[in-house]
């Protein structure tokens, strides 16, 4: 609790030196936050355009930046996150006032604004139990939540109920309408109460929905709380906002200038629909990557105001086997991570504007970045050289027992990557790496989607490298990073992200211990000496820091989410 | 005739059934994606995965889902719920079918349009001019992409990024009962990019059917009775040079109702096209498996209008 | 009087991809009304090209004509093309080859047959259908209100001819050209159209032009016959004398090669050796020398005129044997001797001698 509260002071008082990123990204001059500025006017009618559609309109299941996005205006989820903000100081939303978390960590409560009523048709108050059953929900196969197991599983009672043998989560009290109490087995869960399951829902309305056959229909009649409510959502096509007429400005620390904003899908081209945002009016970029010639040239012509590069927006890493050989052998992975020519893997994707070369795992924005190295990482000397350095690989082939400093070309190593665009040229620069180490690849590229179903989430298709993985922060705790890609208990023979599949070097008992941590000084340092352990393991290869490009008209204020990816927050832009 | 009919529409829905479940094979052969698996999520639990498995059926033998789907879509019309989008795979198709047909016609009569004229007085006009020049243009816009075509447009005409704004751009489609002049505004350039290869195609097909036509004795004989010319090539020439068209324009369109997967993406219209492309990217398979088979559906369909009409057109024909 | 068709000097040449065709060269004749001219000569001998350049269908930018054609008076090949159809179908009236391709496949019988009257007269539907009627009964088509409704398909090869030929006659032309009629069809059936032509000539007074490749098509019907070869005329005679004194040896390969009731001895059909010269690189001297059994040095390097044999101011041959030999050789062939036999005989004789 002390720890978000003190934080949301620093951020107050200027987040000009929030975890050096900013500084990090002199990108050309190009502006890497749209801030909130004085003076900005009320009304109008914003186009936000966007290649393909949400994942799932449903609070409960949506687990997509595009997504999240969209709800930024319709939802209050507990707490959420300015929009100049990287993500590391939420501010109360729903809440009234930083949550209390006991002395042994493991009780928090959260008190509940009063008078928040839902949008029509349902117009009732929110109470602390509409937020208790929209959590419960996620926890059931009808509203299928990507996160929930990973931030809310620590609640007390939540196994018995998804087992079916209670009809509640006994640990998720709601003594009175406006408190909500959280017993946890331990660990941190204040951090995840900024995810969009944590807005409320309520039971009374939803349960028609979610006991609908098969999975819950809630998301097409979903109630919001924010000051936009969703008029329409037409399947990969579009999606409309309008203000929502219950919304009580007073209760809600967002402007919301627009009077409404439509989300307008199947912009395939990337290209046409950021000529049709910069030449056009009222219009912002959604879900696309703008190209990168187009990025360039907007980056240094006249048009610069009107693009924001923002950084955090994930890492790229090459996902590495240890299970297979040769790759069980930490300087076989040493030498990889030397020869790889990261610069070309980041040329190919944009260049500096679009990201940095990476040298451990953790990037920009995530809270313990700093804390594991920063930009200059732990200096390991296999990281060293962006364009990679032959002989210092070679240098770690001879410490793995190749006494010529190339391994055998018997030995094949499959590599599965993505067949389209910049992915599929990173893919084949590390086919090169790997025969630079000696080796045999057998690189297969396939579709991105199936890349991840079929293969590089499968222990059992026996993929060696998979070239074009990447992960995002949920929210700012590096722990929602290391957690997920590390924790030998996370590996499963379906849907398995811990790639390495490393259960040694005591990496799981780090990760137990730093999760069990309670939100503070203590927990970012444990996260970044994890970090620090795994970049130097090469348990998968970083190559990249993303930074995400947003794009509007001339004649829009563009303010953007930096803790989501750098997206447009409609909440806070306006019309000019 | 009758009965001819009613044996070609059964074949119609045996046909269909074999598309299924070869959609259905290629599906689960081919490398492709698992649909519970990108449902779930990152970093799921492997219940959640079963659940959602459960949900969509997945959990059951092969055949079984076989079976379940003919089941669902023989006795109720039902191609299952979309595992992308949260809609059954009928209300979507039903939702994108208007627009593609809308630019199908009307690319329909725009190429029509041209290629009729052009191939006509080409033909009648050898080796003149106009001939030659519209026959090369034909050709290069038979070798270009509709992608490219309808790019360079948009970067040339439209109202938002083009050099000339003159119409609508990428992404103004609406429902004509919404509006029709926006309507109409939107799809002027889809159909004449669309049309383009299309007008190119007739033309030279055309021009050379008119001219084998010319050279009928029937032709002569018309002329020997002292026919006018212009009725000789109205009521002679273009019958016969436009019969051979029906068989080609039914197939063209059949393939175009399936979704103008290029035009409709590059326009942003929202149709069977890129419903049926979205769908092939997420894996979504209940999509996949609708399209695919509305798309046969059309393209058998208008195999037997086809037929019907053609044995209209040409008295030689007879089925029986 | 006027003869009704007067040909003089026509020629007609395509210029094609490959060189200039002389399709017809110098060609004359002359038709009076009511007579039949047989035209006969292998295909690519220009007889069916000079029919079609009187009545204006081969007149495209790529064709030159020369020469000079009236009929009834009228310059045909000066004609504008308009005036040239109003002549069609309506004075002058054609009727084909293959019955089957020169009938619009799509349409019925019946429009086709009200279009040619349709096509010149001011007449109702219901009018044109009724003489189409009328003529189908003339030609000889039983039930004819019912063929009316029939494709072209659905008829017989004989029927669609009867249909052509009353096609043909739905405007009363004083001319009929006949293509090689009979060409495509069924001996039975071919006499039979050769009957009603014959019987339509008699009755209707038309004049006619019957092209064919076939002597034996012409010998009953025509008064007067033109052998044709490389685009010209190579004799014209009376019927009588073309089968009874023909004095061109090609005439004579034609009898040679036809199926004759009367053929003596049971004598062997003769074919015609060789093939038609090209059109475009036309041999020189005498066209035919490369075929001519009774050819001599001189023949190819001297172009034979078309000039009237000495007692006979109706029978012109185009040939530079000397007429005496012609008939001597004619003598030999009748009595059935071969072609080498004859030339052995008769022109190495007459080389002995001198």
């Amino acid at each position: 609790m002390l720890v978000i509260a003190a934080l949301a002071i620093a951020a107050c008082g200027g987040s000009d030196d929030d975890s050096g990123s900013s500084g990090s990204s002199g990108a050309g001059g190009v502006s890497t936050g749209g801030k909130p500025v004085d003076g900005q006017k009320k009304g109008g009618h914003l186009t936000v355009l966007a290649a393909s559609d949400v994942d799932n309109i449903d609070p409960g299941q949506a687990y997509y930046t595009f997504t999240y996005e969209v709800l930024a205006g319709t939802i209050n989820t507990l707490y959420s996150v300015r929009p100049d903000d990287d993500g590391s100081n939420p501010v109360p939303d729903l809440a009234d006032g930083q949550p209390k978390i006991s002395d042994d960590g493991k009780t928090v409560t959260v008190k509940i604004k009063t008078g928040i009523r839902y949008s029509p048709p349902y117009n009732k108050v929110v109470t602390s139990k509409d937020v208790k059953y929209a959590i419960e929900r996620a926890f059931t196969p009808a509203v299928p939540n990507g996160y929930i197991n990973s931030y809310f599983a620590k609640i007390v009672g939540v196994q018995a109920f998804t087992d079916g043998k209670a009809k509640e989560i006994s640990g998720i009290d709601t003594p009175d309408d406006n408190t909500i109490v959280f017993h946890l087995t331990g660990g941190d869960i204040v951090g995840a109460l900024v995810m969009p399951v944590t807005s409320p829902v309520p039971e009374a309305y939803a349960r028609k929905y979610d006991e609908a056959k098969g999975q819950s229909t809630y998301g097409r009649h979903q109630l919001a709380t924010g000051p936009y409510m969703i008029k329409s959502y037409q399947p990969g096509k579009s999606i409309e906002v309008v203000r929502n007429p219950n919304w009580n400005a007073d209760k809600d620390y967002k402007p919301a200038y627009l009077d409404s904003v439509t989300f307008a899908e199947g912009y395939e081209d990337p290209g046409v629909a950021t000529r049709r945002i910069t030449d056009g009016k009222s219009q912002a970029s959604g879900d696309f990557t703008i190209p990168p010639d187009q990025l360039k040239s907007l980056a240094q012509g006249s048009k610069k105001d009107q693009l924001i590069v923002s950084p955090g927006a994930g890492n790229r890493y090459i996902g590495v086997n240890t299970t297979i050989k040769p790759w069980g052998n930490v300087n076989v992975r040493r030498a990889l991570a030397a020869v790889l020519n990261r610069q070309a893997m980041l040329q190919v994707r944009g260049g500096a504007l679009l990201g940095e070369v990476a040298n451990h795992i953790l990037y920009p924005t995530v809270v313990g970045f700093e804390e594991a190295g920063g930009l200059k990482g732990a200096g390991q000397d296999f990281y060293a050289a962006p364009q990679g350095d032959l002989a210092v690989a070679q240098k770690y082939m001879k410490l793995a027992g190749y006494p010529s400093g190339k391994g055998s070309s018997s030995t094949t190593v499959l590599i599965v990557g993505d067949n389209t665009g910049p992915a599929k040229l990173n893919a084949e620069i590390v086919e090169r790496a790997v025969s630079q180490l000696g080796f045999k690849p057998v690189l297969r590229e396939v579709s991105h989607s199936t890349m991840i179903s079929k293969y590089c989430t499968v222990p059992k298709a026996k993929v060696a490298l998979c070239p074009n993985l990447g992960w995002a922060k949920d929210f700012a705790d590096a722990g929602t990073i290391l957690d997920p890609l590390y924790n030998p208990k996370n590996i499963v023979p379906q849907g398995n992200v811990v790639t390495p599949q490393y259960r040694g070097s005591g990496i799981g008992a780090d990760i137990e211990k730093a999760q069990a941590l309670p939100a503070g000084k203590e927990r970012v340092e444990a996260w970044a000496a994890i970090d620090k352990k795994v970049s130097d393991l090469v348990l998968n290869v970083p190559y990249i820091w993303d930074k995400y490009p947003v794009v509007a008209s001339a004649n829009v204020q563009m303010v953007n989410q930096l803790w989501n990816q750098g997206s447009i927050d409609y909440t806070w832009s306006s019309l000019k | 005739m009758t009965a001819y009919i009613v044996r070609r529409l059964a074949w119609i829905v045996v046909l269909l059934a074999l598309v299924s479940a070869l959609t259905f094979v290629v599906f689960y052969v081919v490398p492709s994606t698992d649909p519970a698996q990108l449902r779930a999520g990152r970093n799921p639990s492997p219940d959640l995965v079963e659940s959602i498995r459960h949900t969509y059926g997945l959990d059951k033998s092969k055949p079984a889902q076989y079976a379940d789907f003919l089941e669902r879509a023989v006795l109720h019309g039902d191609l299952g719920y979309s595992y992308g989008h949260d809609e059954p795979v009928r209300q979507l198709i039903f939702d994108r079918l208007p627009a593609t047909i809308y630019l199908t016609l009307g690319a329909v009569i725009v190429w029509l349009a041209v290629a009729i004229p052009v191939g006509l007085i080409s033909a009648i006009r050898r080796h003149s001019i106009f001939d030659r020049l519209a026959m090369g243009i034909a050709l290069l816009a038979i070798s270009a992409p509709v992608y490219w075509l309808g790019l360079v447009c948009l970067y040339l005409f439209s109202k938002d990024i083009g050099q000339f704004p003159i119409f609508l751009g990428s992404g103004t489609y609406v429902p004509p009962t919404t509006d029709f002049g926006t309507f109409f505004g939107s799809m002027i350039m889809p159909w004449f990019v669309l049309a383009a290869s299309f007008a190119a195609f007739y033309a030279r097909l055309l021009r050379s059917n008119v001219l084998e036509v010319m050279s009928e004795d029937y032709i002569r004989t018309a002329r020997a009775k002292g026919v006018r010319e212009r009725i000789v090539i109205r009521r002679h020439v273009m019958r016969s040079a436009m019969t051979p068209l029906v068989t080609v324009l039914g197939l063209d369109i059949g393939v175009l109702l399936g979704g103008a997967i290029l035009a409709e993406t590059v326009f942003n219209i929202p149709g069977i096209g890129r419903l049926s492309y979205e769908a092939i990217q997420n894996g979504d398979l209940p999509v996949i498996q609708g399209t695919v088979l509305l798309g046969a559906f059309f393209i058998v369909f208008l195999n037997l209008v086809v037929d019907i009409v053609y044995a209209y057109l040409d008295p030689r024909i007879r089925y029986s | 009087m006027a003869p009704l068709l007067s040909v003089e000097n026509l020629s007609v040449s395509f210029d094609t991809d490959d060189g200039v065709v002389h399709a017809v060269d110098g060609v004359s004749f002359q038709l009076e009304a009511g007579a039949v001219l047989g035209v006969v000569g292998e295909s690519g001998s220009g007889k069916s090209v000079s029919s079609l350049t009187l009545l204006g269908l081969t007149r495209s930018a790529r064709t030159t004509v020369t020469g000079r054609a009236s009929f009834d008076g009228e310059d045909l090949l000066a004609a504008p093309e308009e005036r040239l159809r109003r002549l069609r179908g309506n004075d002058v009236a054609m009727i084909f080859q293959d019955p089957l391709s020169a009938l619009h496949p799509f349409y019925r019988v019946g429009a086709q047959l009200s279009e040619a009257v349709l096509a010149h007269r001011d007449v109702s539907k219901q009018e044109a259908r009724d003489r189409a009627v009328e003529m189908l009964g003339l030609v000889g088509i039983a039930d004819a209100k019912r063929r009316l409704d029939s494709y072209p398909h659905e008829l017989s090869g004989g029927t669609r001819q009867r249909v052509m030929i009353a096609m043909a006659l739905m405007n009363d032309p004083k001319l009929l050209i006949a293509d090689e009629p009979t060409t495509a069809l069924d001996v039975t059936v071919q006499a039979q159209i050769l009957e009603l032509l014959a019987r339509l000539r008699d009755e209707l007074g038309m004049a006619m032009v019957i092209v064919t490749h076939d002597l034996g098509v012409v010998a009953s019907i025509a008064d007067e016959v033109a052998v044709m070869y490389a685009g010209r005329i190579v004799e014209r005679a009376s019927t009588e004398t073309i089968f009874d004194a023909p004095e061109h040896p090609y005439t004579w390969g034609l009898l040679g090669s036809m199926p004759r009731l009367d053929a003596l001895d049971g004598a062997d059909l003769v074919p015609i050796p060789g093939r038609p010269p090209s059109l475009i690189a036309r041999p020189g001297g005498c066209h035919f020398h490369p075929r001519c059994p009774y050819v001599r040095e001189a023949h190819k390097v001297v172009d034979p005129e078309l000039v009237a044999v000495e007692d006979d101011p109706a029978h012109a041959v185009r040939c530079l044997l000397p007429s005496a030999t012609r008939r001597r050789v004619w003598q030999e062939l009748r009595a059935g001797v071969a072609p080498e036999r004859a030339r052995t005989d008769v022109i190495e004789a007459e080389e002995g001698e001198r």
